[in-house]
């Protein structure tokens, strides 16, 4: 007995032993300051990031050649300290600071950028947001022409030669559209200069006949030439001597395609961080060269150590050129997904700031009237879109009624209650210069039934029952349910609400076998084209069906704004009510300096997406914006240097809409 | 699933079926050559081949001369398993909707495609299989994860792995004299009120769900009491709250284990003996009735020990801990090919080798057992 | 029984003090039931049985499975605690004796069970077993201990090397020889024999009864020996008791019962035990239907609802002690047919 008790007080002590080894870090103490970070980073290399868990690491560990300033979040000098913007603002330069360096001493060099921007958009490194750069001369080109040739060239060639042969007369519009999804003829065929092939792709419904399809195997054949053409120039050039690149080692010359006016925010985004070329292209750095003891960063903090499902702990750079405004010595973040232990880590005192999505919804209600509570409406939509290829949902009737019989204030305000604002339009508020469309979804259910008894569907007789799909997630359920509610006692229709988990739902939604399909969607910069480019014809996160080509053409006119500049007058014909978008236009002719005209092409382009915006509401909506979402979290009154309230520059503040803090600015008043 | 699929897994699950009818010779000789395959792809990559290959023959000769009879049957059958257990997998994870890659931004083909050979994702799960057994035996990794970037899949499960597994072992621990005190006392004196207030104890904690617990424990002994930290790791501290709540609900299950355990053992005409023997009452239990009263909760220990030392996915998100339970479920819901096929090895190796335990201590505890291994 | 029976035990003279007097012994056990475990009614398992047994003696207690004979034996030993009654020991009263006290009595008065592979603790060697009490008592110590040990082994029939051997190596009746091994450890004067050959092969059974007779003749050891079969004790016992549903219906010496049973439940079970004797009248007389619960047991008689000669007083009055033939030593009975014999 006195054998086997031993025995246990052995294991037991090894056991105990075996735990201590695990701390590491932890030992060493709580760090200055700490947050919760509601999921484990992927990856901390820039270019290959994509969620806002690694965004908020590699904003700490990274710095661009511009950063957002904490007080305002507009972009303030970065790695580089000054810029010129030329060419009606398709060309910036860049000149990068003297004393920048990274954190193993090498000094910050003009084509670490280049080299950054130019992996970013290699097709071998298969980076996701390589897309927010393709307003770069050729990023695009480089970046998915060659895939695109390739399969023009080869399998797209030979689906529409069996197509061909399958339907000697003339192709069915539903076979027509399998083939042309399947293909993915959209994506592979964008921004193609052939008018013909232009027009063919954004009918609607087109049923090509014989004649038509041998010309379409012959401008998709010669498409593909012309991709393959641009590709291998693109590769030979691009973060060379074209698009982007260096003219010394403090300069850098970047060159667009259209005068993108945020152009200075994605500067300071994740995906156009430099990168350590000697560290990625060490043997085997490819994959591994942002992990601890590997990583060299320019930032105002380096990674000290990273432990998957503890914590990451950040220091203070000691070669980063701003270091003596770096107030914070050490960081700590804690990627925590359950939202329970991260309010107890917050209310306990473990951490200091818990940022938005990271608390239990259910408790807003006690948490709302904390002095240490913050909350600001969110460049988040929540929306459902509807199948425009399903009867009777490809009627806009029916899809205007199912928006007008929903009480969007109601839902915000009895189901939701955490302060969300009713969306009568899908650009959430709070951007700036953006004026969103009158609202025109108001909720009216005597129009609703009219238009539901003008579709042929009166007190919703004879509506098929369809159903709403969520992904799993109790929050989506019960407004899932609420919406199927609400439509069956206003308009009578049949609605079930069902859900499917989250890689199925995504499989569902992408090949649009769903009616209504519940969706949401994060800004990825402070710009409404970020809500707006989903909608074009056959774009990849459209994924409802629809198309229109008026919005096309001004979503097109938004991106090349000076083209638009030049010949307005075809798409100002097109558009019902243009006088807005004319004075506008008037205004940016009028300018008298370059800046002036910089300046006025901007609100120029903000008003042709707010015509966007119209077009989609009015004649289009595939979709059901139902609220836009608050971003809201505690943070702890010691903390400085945090700005829930963003100065502007007429004086007045605005919200933050996302939550950004960066870390360089965060103080710990310690007398408080 | 194609047919070959299908055919392949009905030859699979018929091999390991057949392990169970080897002669004792037979099992030997093929125990051994397992035995020496299993070290020879473990200590490959450690320590060279040639010393590898030198080692794994030792090794298999010494396991054919003397490892006892019950642990080369368990390596006959361990390796086929093996390898059914991964290509099932396999094949139903590719079943299941979706891939590692699917992201609310819908990747472009070729962006798909390089991810796809970077990280050796083939489109068939019969593919991939191949794919991760040249992994695995030439290799020597069990693959990249794709959840987190840069780290292959042991990478991951290793830092993971002793944080449970010492987290488990301490839970158990707890379980295992909690309980046992508990169930022991119990049994001693059934019916009287400290029983009838046990086993109600313990009952409840059967039933209540290990977030309810966790939860309630936390509130108790973080927020209110504040004795320990609501949640992390890092310190001694750290381990007491969700050590306790993966204690409570096998220290419930043990306890009505060991109170049944001894019930039945005070009625057993050898502790009569031993009391008609004139035994002082302490001898009697320790002598005679503890050992034959703890067996219903030594075999209870093995599957409790594997399933509480590979981490419960619920105790180590609710308080933050680091261990192994987040990776089977990230694994799953990422479609994280690599990392669910790592965790599923990781757990069958554990769960092997506690059932091996279980059987040794068995023997360890009744020489009838001990004479028949 | 085979020629090899003991010879028959001749009757041991009246006149010396009883080693062991039971007087009025009742185990009840209380039954529980519903979901808080309230006591609903008890079991009288053993209802008042009183019998004295001197040294040397051996007292056959003879009832079919389910009357109580096995509690009578465990409770004379405090294996289970009586519900009342006293038990003499020497004159002292064993239900009163403190704890210490009667774990230095246990010295002197031992058991060996029926089962003799349940008796034995699977995961102790049987050397072991036999030795633990010797050294628990302080009887020896040292290698004085296992001389002791080899000492029994020899004296019970088997091989001392055979100690180190755990129980499940050995057969029935060599586990039984272990277990009375274990029994003469302490040097007992009396031991309750509860069934000890019931589970073997009768072959074995004769060897293990004629090591028993052996040992008595030898240690003059006094036997309660408890059986459901009467063949077993005829020629082993001195005395006989029979017992039905907790009570004593008949006792009387081994000769007396066999010659002339007088309670019919007696002559029933020995009709239903073929003896070979020609002095036996053969009338087969069945019990019919099942014992009655415990739980309730009948009114009156506890015989009477399966007695062929029940009668008007059987089934409402419980029926008194008769001692009858007083002049060939005590023959009792229990039964209202002999209300007028005394």
């Amino acid at each position: 007995m006195l054998r086997s008790a031993v025995a246990a007080l052995l294991v037991l002590l090894a056991g105990l032993f075996l735990v201590g080894l695990t701390f590491s870090v932890s030992a060493r103490g709580r760090a200055e300051f700490s947050f919760v970070n509601n999921a484990e980073p992927k990856t901390l290399d820039p270019t290959m990031m994509t969620g806002e868990p690694e965004g908020r690491v590699a904003e700490a560990l990274f710095e661009g050649l511009t950063r957002l300033d904490a007080k305002t979040l507009e972009p303030a000098p970065g790695s580089a300290e000054r810029w010129e913007i030329s060419n009606e603002g398709k060309r910036y330069v860049f000149h990068l600071r003297e004393n920048a360096r990274w954190s193993d001493g090498h000094p910050l060099r003009a084509q670490d950028f280049s080299y950054a921007w130019r992996r970013l958009q290699d097709p071998k490194q298969g980076a996701e947001y390589a897309y927010i750069l393709h307003m770069v001369v050729g990023a695009e080109a480089f970046n998915t022409y060659a895939a695109q040739a390739d399969a023009l060239l080869g399998p797209v060639t030979k689906a529409l030669a069996e197509l061909a042969r399958a339907h000697p007369n003339s192709v069915p519009a539903a076979a027509f559209h399998a083939f042309s999804e399947k293909q993915q003829l959209f994506a592979a065929t964008k921004g193609t200069p052939d008018a013909w092939l232009q027009a063919l792709l954004a009918e609607q419904r087109p049923t090509p006949d014989a004649p038509t399809l041998a010309r379409l195997a012959t401008a998709l054949t010669q498409e593909g030439q012309r991709r393959r053409r641009e590709a291998e120039q693109a590769a030979a050039h691009f973060g060379i001597d074209r698009g982007v690149y260096a003219t010394d080692d403090h300069t850098l010359v970047v060159e667009l395609t259209a005068p993108t006016p945020y152009f200075l925010e994605l500067t300071a985004f994740h995906a156009s961080y430099p990168v350590p070329r000697w560290a990625v292209e060490a043997k085997g750095g490819q994959d591994t060269w942002f992990l601890p003891r590997k990583i060299v960063s320019n930032g105002a903090f380096r990674l000290a150590e990273w432990n998957v499902g503890d914590r990451i702990r950040l220091l203070r750079s000691d070669t980063y050129w701003g270091r003596a405004d770096v107030k914070l010595s050490s960081a700590d973040v804690f990627p925590v997904d359950n939202q329970t232990a991260a309010l107890n880590l917050y209310l306990s005192g473990a951490v200091d700031w818990l940022p938005s999505n990271s608390y239990p919804v259910d408790l807003a209600d006690y948490l709302r009237n904390r002095p240490d509570y913050y909350h600001a409406p969110a460049l988040i939509v929540y929306y459902y879109r509807i199948n425009c290829t399903r009867k009777p949902f490809d009627d806009l009737r029916v899809r205007k009624a199912l928006n007008l019989a929903i009480d969007r204030e109601q839902i915000a305000k009895e189901v939701l209650n955490l302060g969300q604002i009713p969306a009568f339009h899908l650009v959430p508020p709070g951007l700036r210069d953006y004026r969103a469309p009158d609202a025109s979804l108001r909720y009216d259910l005597g129009e609703a039934r009219r238009l539901l008894k003008e579709a042929g569907f009166a007190n919703g007789r004879d509506f098929p029952a369809f159903g709403i799909l969520y992904n799993t997630l109790e929050s989506h359920k019960k407004l899932a349910e609420v919406l199927a509610d609400q439509l069956h006692r206003t308009l009578g229709l049949k609605v079930s609400a069902y859900n499917q988990e989250w890689q199925a739902y995504q499989e569902s939604v992408r090949s649009l076998n769903y009616d209504v399909a519940r969706a949401g969607w994060v800004g990825d910069y402070e710009d409404p084209n970020t809500f707006l480019d989903l909608w074009v014809t056959n774009a990849g996160n459209n994924e409802t069906g629809w198309g229109d080509p008026l919005y096309d053409r001004l979503i097109r006119a938004a991106a090349h704004v000076d083209t638009f500049i030049e010949a307005p007058q075809a798409l100002l014909a097109a558009l019902p009510h243009a006088e807005l978008l004319q004075a506008a236009l008037a205004r940016t002719r009028a300018a008298v300096t370059s800046e002036q005209r910089l300046r006025e092409a901007a609100l120029l382009r903000l008003e042709l997406l707010r015509s966007a915006e119209t077009q989609l509401l009015d004649s289009g909506l595939p979709i059901i914006p139902l609220y836009f979402y608050v971003v809201s979290g505690l943070v702890k009154p010691n903390v400085k240097g945090f700005y829930t309230k963003l100065s502007q520059a007429d004086g007045s503040t605005r919200p933050n809409p996302r939550d950004i803090h960066p870390l360089r600015e965060i103080v710990i008043d310690a007398n408080h | 699933m194609p047919i070959t699929s299908a055919l392949a897994l009905l030859a699979g699950a018929a091999v390991v079926v057949a392990t169970t009818f080897l002669a004792d010779r037979q099992a030997r000789a093929l125990g051994a050559l397992g035995l020496a395959f299993l070290l020879l792809v473990l200590l490959r990559f450690a320590l060279g081949l040639p010393l590898a290959l030198a080692l794994a023959l030792l090794g298999g000769a010494l396991g054919f001369r003397y490892a006892p009879e019950l642990v080369l049957r368990r390596v006959t059958f361990l390796l086929p398993a093996l390898v059914l257990l991964i290509f099932a997998t396999t094949l139903l994870m590719f079943a299941a909707p979706g891939n590692p890659f699917a992201n609310e931004r819908v990747a472009s083909p070729a962006v798909e495609a390089a991810l796809r050979a970077r990280y050796g994702v083939p489109k068939s799960g019969a593919e991939f299989f191949l794919v991760y057994a040249r992994r695995l035996l030439f290799d020597g990794t069990l693959g990249p994860s794709i959840k987190v970037q840069g780290r292959s899949v042991e990478e991951l499960l290793a830092p993971a792995l002793p944080v449970s597994f010492s987290l488990g072992l301490l839970s158990i621990l707890l379980s295992l004299v909690a309980g046992v005190a508990l169930g022991f006392r119990a049994g001693l004196k059934p019916n009287a009120l400290a029983d009838t207030a046990s086993m109600a104890l313990a009952l409840l904690g059967i039933s209540l769900p290990s977030f309810v617990i966790g939860a309630s424990l936390c509130i108790v002994f973080a927020l209110w009491l504040g004795w320990f930290p609501v949640a992390g790791w890092g310190s001694y501290a750290h381990l007491a709250l969700p050590a306790l709540t993966l204690a409570l609900p096998n220290a419930a299950v043990i306890a009505r284990l060991a109170r049944s355990g001894m019930i039945d053992v005070l009625q057993q005409d050898y502790v009569r003996a031993a009391r008609a023997k004139g035994l002082p009452e302490h001898l009697v239990i320790t002598r005679h009735a503890l050992r034959g009263a703890i067996l219903p909760v030594v075999s209870y220990l093995g599957p409790a020990a594997a399933g509480t030392m590979t981490g419960s996915f619920v105790v180590e998100v609710l308080f933050g801990v680091p261990g192994m339970g987040q990776w089977f479920v990230k694994g799953a819901v990422n479609r994280d090919y690599s990392l669910v096929l790592g965790t599923a090895i990781v757990y069958f190796g554990l769960i092997t080798f506690f059932n091996l335990l279980v059987d040794l201590g068995y023997a360890w505890l009744d020489p009838r057992v001990r004479e028949r291994a | 029984m085979t020629s090899q029976a003991p010879t028959s035990a001749t009757p041991a003279p009246a006149a010396e003090p009883s080693l062991l007097e039971v007087r009025d012994l009742k185990k009840h056990f209380p039954v529980r039931g519903g979901v808080f475990g309230r006591v609903l009614g008890s079991v009288k398992a053993v209802d008042g049985v009183s019998f004295r047994l001197k040294r040397g003696e051996t007292l056959g207690l003879v009832g079919e499975s389910g009357c109580g004979k096995t509690t009578v034996g465990r409770s004379i030993l405090r294996l289970i605690e009586p519900s009342g009654g006293e038990v003499l020991f020497e004159g002292e009263d064993l239900l009163s004796a403190t704890r210490p006290r009667l774990r230095q009595l246990r010295r002197r008065m031992q058991i060996v069970f029926q089962d003799p592979y349940a008796s034995l603790n699977p995961r102790m060697s049987v050397g072991e077993a036999v030795a633990e009490p010797i050294r628990v008592h302080g009887l020896f110590t040292g290698a004085a201990v296992q001389r002791r040990v080899d000492e029994l082994f020899e004296r019970v029939g088997l091989p001392s090397s055979y100690r180190t051997r755990f129980p499940h190596e050995f057969s029935g009746g060599q586990r039984q020889r272990i277990g009375i091994a274990r029994a003469l450890a302490l040097g007992p004067e009396f031991i309750v024999c509860d069934e000890a050959i019931s589970a073997l092969d009768i072959s074995i059974q004769a060897q293990i009864l004629n090591l028993l007779a052996d040992l008595q003749a030898e240690l003059g050891i006094a036997y309660l020996f408890i059986t459901h079969s009467l063949n077993v004790v005829r020629h082993l016992a001195h005395r006989i008791a029979v017992m039905y549903l907790g009570e004593i219906v008949e006792l009387a010496s081994a000769e007396d019962l066999f010659e002339s049973p007088q309670h019919p439940y007696t002559r029933a079970l020995l009709s239903a035990n073929p003896v070979p004797d020609p002095n036996v009248p053969l009338t087969p007389m069945l019990l019919s239907g099942e014992v009655p619960s415990p739980i309730h047991p009948p009114t009156g008689c506890r015989f009477h609802p399966r007695c062929p000669r029940a009668f008007e007083p059987c089934a409402s009055v419980p029926p008194k002690t008769s001692l009858i033939q007083p002049n060939s030593g005590e023959h009792r009975v229990h039964c209202h047919l002999y209300d007028n014999a005394s």
